[in-house]
């Protein structure tokens, strides 16, 4: 086979620890252990293809940074008038650049896997000082991918088609958004919600910082938009239980829960939450501040405006008693012999848009949220200014409904806590939203005092600085630098006491209600959905992305893609953002007739194989199955699922599965050129 | 020697929950960022390392981890005395010793005056 | 139920009360409490510093001898539960401290390996607190009972595990087992000051009075407590207006157990 060998400077990267003229020179004289000739007995694992007479570096050279221009031309050029067979690149990680290495030998006509990399940048010149010893390291590496390479069969990637349907799995804003964007280009998406309607936490806010527009009025023409939208179908009240498939061709199953009322006869009159008996049922919508009946529509402008019938509240499934709704019920629409239906639909790709909960405050007693009724969390807070909320809209304690004289907001409640009680991480929003807290408490009461406990104010986005200073100065917000030790109720008011830090002194005062900044963390489901997916997720349970700073919205399962509070903290504009970033990546898979699939994959020698099956358990990804039929099987590899981990071809005891690109005998022959 | 101090984020909350904190010369937070600053001998002098109950408010509400109590022990015991400064530690365990009094307190009273370090 | 039990130097001396109530009660109980062969003051203070071994001595010994008996150890005193579960804790987990003790004396080769239960607990996780409630033949009614639980009992939580530090329930539980009603307060898991009692008085009294003071405003007529230093605090502070007793002595009335000292 006619070699050729190119080794990179990547300018100073591994210039300056490896000597990269000499490494070039050195390689041409093929298979060399330090002498400048061999004998065929000093290497008996290698085979007579491979001996030293047919070895074959008949080109190689040096180059600044062949991943330029420039580099890449040598190397086309090279294989063009030498007539290359295989070609070894001496550079960075494979990581980096395999991929444009492979497109250069593709464009001169050499099929791409007859290409291998030596990495004398990550594993070399980056991790050691001696460059005589590096040099020789880097030749060891350079002969160990020569020697693959002699090995390298020309391997031709397969296609799969793609179903031209998105899933989008959350139907908050980051779902609703992502929604939107694919269904604008032409696609067909399924929109699947946990809850009865889609709107999700900011349905739940009362105005959005830093303009203070009201969330409702922002949210629900996005949310009618996509309830009518042609190419979007919601599953509202619905779960994702199955995902099974790849890229192209994932096969969900969506469970429609049985709302118990018939949606294409219900004309949302709310008849039947009238008629209802069931009143005391903590409403989940309100954060628990309100009730609502058994049958209940969560809140006014829901999308659908189609109630549900709780069934753990419901009278007539507790106890086969009641039934006024449906007597109520001029069009006949509810129907308490629905049940459950499950659907299997094929996707191209999904879009995880989970979203967030507050953390629960059950750790952090000395706050005394669980005992007093003037202890609240932000979320309840909002549920208070809203003029939808419990008490329209009017700021009143929850125990006696006065207006307050004074409010005290207690931030990084579980954020930043490196204990087991809480969150590491901060959760970003919390500085901005109590500031728009404080100002909208004072509008409508500017003689009642607002006090904020911080440890920093972070007003990272565009006008988030300004709008703070408005709530400090125009609005005379009391900012302290300092924490709150305990909150003690007492005689119908609380009692904190606290640091200030600039003081330098205790800060004890009496307030009328205590809010909380409770941290976030990802909603209760996340961790199942990431199961679900295969899609990886951090320690914190946010679904990770492929990489932080360049592939921020996808994960890194193919075709899975990541937007809003599911894969970490962030405001509003970030996830509207991050949905239309996850949809265009999304649309670009959508809009492709096919996919090329790796071509590295497992493969089993029907005549070696003897169906003993370990491989098909050792698989992560479900990819090898037993033919059917007499015994003996052979097993067979969906090249499609296979990610060409090896796995199998490791486990495999008759050595009759093997991976393309990383043959045993590959393998053994880069062992034997490090080794030997 | 416990080295987490450079841990506290400064947010607070230790003195805020500290008992005693009002009557101290150095609140916690401020022990520990001395601490942190300029070791132990720079809280030496402070009558608050002595003033300390043990109760471990601070490190229960403490975000980071950080151990106040544990510091304020570390630095009484670094001085290898029997009573601070002020000497009035002895004197006032043997005033007011009776028989009522629970022999925990006694034998804790005379442990905190602070034992020389082994 | 068949346990080894620690008494401590205070149970045997000035709050022999709570030791006798204990040990009535789990008689009547059926709890077996075998006192341990030979164990010492434990200290009273569980030592802060790396340094302090020696002082940690009395507790190993206590602890080597439960574990080569095979029977969790029992102990009363807010302050001796605390110490020994620390103790045990670093032991299980602090390599050098093993190290350390075994240079000491040989024979303390121990890692933690026995388990310890304060009271409370084993009423709670080995009699339960609903048997309790059917044992009981004289049900506190009408009595408005709440709970000093204090520091030792509670903190370092994560050591401790006696219940969680911030937002204990424990004691009130106990309480309305025993028919009366638990009286809830949010200074219940603060400090009397106990610590100090001896070096400044005034101080500590003041600590003292802030908790009965929440007590009292959340409309408790009587506290336990189970910690004899606290005990002492609250005797000192309330002048009459709160009866403060052992939590044993009202087990013990409520299970009519006549055959006391009172003291």
């Amino acid at each position: 086979m006619r070699i050729g060998v190119f080794v990179c400077h990547c300018g100073n990267n591994i210039k300056a620890t490896v000597d990269v003229a000499l490494l070039a020179e050195r390689v041409r004289e093929g298979f060399l252990w330090g002498a400048s000739s061999v004998s065929p007995s000093v290497s008996p694992s290698v085979s007579p293809s491979a001996s030293p007479s047919v070895t074959s570096v008949v080109f190689s050279a040096d180059y600044m940074y062949l991943c330029a221009e420039g580099g890449q031309k040598m190397i086309t050029d090279a294989i063009t008038e030498h007539g290359l067979e295989g070609v070894v690149v001496c550079a960075c990680s494979p990581r980096m650049h395999e991929a444009t290495f492979r497109k250069a030998a593709q464009r001169a006509g050499l099929n791409p896997y007859k290409l291998e990399i030596a990495n004398i940048r990550e594993q070399c010149s980056w991790v050691h000082a001696d460059k005589k010893a590096a040099t020789d390291k880097a030749l060891s590496l350079a002969k160990a991918a020569i020697a693959k390479v002699k090995l390298a069969k020309p391997l031709f990637p397969g296609e799969n088609t793609v179903e031209k349907r998105a899933l989008v799995i959350g139907g908050g804003i980051a779902g609703i958004q992502a929604a939107l964007d694919i269904a604008e280009a032409g696609f067909a998406v399924d929109l699947v919600e946990k809850t009865p309607s889609i709107g999700g936490k900011m349905a739940q806010l009362d105005k959005t910082f830093p303009t203070l527009d009201c969330s409702a009025c922002i949210l629900t023409p996005k949310m009618v938009e996509a309830a009518s939208h042609e190419n979007i179908t919601l599953h509202t009240y619905s779960e994702v239980e199955k995902v099974e498939g790849f890229v192209g061709s994932f096969t969900a199953v969506i469970r429609k829960k049985a709302r118990g009322v018939n949606i294409k006869k219900c004309t949302g009159c709310g008849d039947c939450l009238a008629a209802c008996p069931m009143k005391k049922i903590p409403n989940e919508f309100e954060s628990g501040m309100a009730n609502r009946t058994a049958i209940y529509i969560p809140f006014a402008q829901a999308v659908p405006n189609v109630p549900v019938i709780d069934r753990n509240h419901c009278a007539y499934f507790k106890n086969g008693k009641c039934k006024r709704c449906e007597g109520a019920c001029q069009p006949k629409a509810i129907d308490f012999s629905q049940e459950d239906e499950l659907i299997a639909e094929r996707y191209g790709v999904i879009v995880a848009a989970t979203g967030y909960e507050p953390i629960a405050l059950d750790a952090f007693g000395e706050y005394g949220y669980h005992d007093n009724k003037d202890v609240i969390t932000s979320l309840e807070f909002e549920r208070l200014t809203n003029a939808s909320g419990p008490t329209g809209g009017k700021l009143l304690r929850p125990s006696d409904g006065r207006v307050p004289k004074r409010v005290t907001f207690i931030q990084c409640v579980g954020s930043r806590d490196a204990t087991a009680r809480g969150k590491p991480y901060c959760s970003k929003v919390c500085c901005m939203y109590t500031a728009k807290h404080a100002i909208l408490i004072k509008e409508k009461h500017p003689e009642t005092d607002v006090e904020v406990f911080y440890i920093d104010v972070r007003t990272p986005g565009k006008s988030f600085e300004e709008f703070y200073r408005r709530a400090v100065e125009a609005y005379g917000v009391r900012y302290i630098k300092g924490q709150v030790g305990k909150v003690i109720g007492e005689n119908g008011s609380l009692r904190i006491q606290a640091m200030d830090m600039l003081e330098n002194g205790r800060y004890d005062s009496v307030t009328d209600l205590v809010v909380l900044a409770a941290a976030v963390e990802p909603s209760a489901d996340t961790k199942k959905i990431a199961r679900m997916l295969a899609a990886p997720a951090d320690v914190n349970g946010f679904l990770s992305e492929a990489h932080p700073k360049l592939r921020p919205v996808e994960s890194a399962t193919a075709g899975v893609f990541l937007c809003g509070m599911a894969n970490g903290p962030k405001d509003i504009p970030e996830t509207v953002a991050q949905a239309s970033a996850a949809a265009c990546k999304a649309i670009g898979i959508l809009m492709k007739d096919k996919l090329v699939t790796n071509p590295c994959t497992a493969k089993a020698d029907e005549d070696l194989c003897n169906g003993c099956g370990l491989c098909v358990g050792v698989c992560p990804y479900g990819a090898i199955s037993s033919e059917g039929g007499a015994f003996p099987r052979v097993v067979c590899v969906n090249s499609a699922l296979c990610q060409g981990c090896g796995g199998c071809a490791a486990a495999c005891p008759s050595g009759a599965m093997d991976l393309q690109g990383f043959s045993h005998r590959q393998i053994t022959a880069e062992v034997d050129a490090l080794c030997l | 020697m416990i080295s987490m101090t450079n841990k506290c984020m400064q947010c607070g909350r230790c003195s805020a929950a500290c008992p005693m904190a009002t009557e101290m010369d150095l609140p916690p937070h401020m022990w520990v960022y001395r601490i942190n600053n300029g070791g132990q001998s720079s809280v030496q002098q402070t009558e608050a390392i002595w003033q300390c109950l043990s109760c471990f408010c601070c490190e229960a509400r403490c975000p980071r981890g950080v151990k106040p109590a544990h510091l304020a022990e570390e630095a009484r015991g670094g001085q290898g005395k029997f009573t601070n400064d002020k000497g009035k530690l002895l004197e006032n365990i043997s005033a007011n010793a009776n028989d009522k009094i629970p022999r925990q307190l006694l034998v804790a009273a005379l442990r905190k005056a602070g034992e020389p370090c082994a | 139920m068949d346990f080894l039990y620690y008494p401590g130097c205070t149970l045997s001396t000035t709050a022999k009360q709570l030791d006798e109530c204990a040990r009535l009660c789990a008689e009547k109980l059926r709890i077996k409490l075998e006192e341990i062969e030979s164990w010492q003051c434990c200290g009273a203070v569980f030592p802060l510093t790396s340094c302090r071994i020696d002082t940690k001595l009395a507790a190993v010994r206590v602890l080597v001898q439960a574990r080569n008996k095979g029977k969790p150890l029992v102990t009363l005193c807010a302050a001796c539960h605390h110490v020994i579960k620390q103790v045990n804790h670093q032991a299980a987990n602090d390599a050098e401290f093993r190290q350390t003790i075994k240079n000491y004396d040989a024979d303390l080769l121990y890692a933690g390996e026995a388990t310890v239960y304060h009271y409370m607990e084993v009423l709670r996780q080995h009699v339960g607190f609903d048997t309790i409630k059917e044992r009981i033949t004289n049900p506190q009614k009408g009595r408005r009972i709440g709970a000093y639980y204090g520091c030792l009992l509670l903190r370092p939580g994560e050591v401790i595990q006696f219940d969680d530090a911030e937002n204990p329930r424990i004691l009130e539980d106990f309480i309305r087992a025993l028919g009366a009603k638990a009286v809830s307060y949010p200074m219940r898991n603060e400090c009397c000051g106990g610590y100090r009692a001896l070096e400044d008085g005034d101080k500590t009294k003041a600590l003292t009075e802030k908790v009965i003071a929440s007590a009292v405003s959340h409309g408790a007529q009587a506290l336990v407590t189970a910690c004899p230093l606290c005990q002492y605090q609250m005797a000192m502070a309330s002048g009459g207006e709160l009866d403060v007793c052992y939590f044993t002595e009202l087990l013990a009335e409520a299970l009519d157990i006549d055959d006391i000292d009172d003291e």
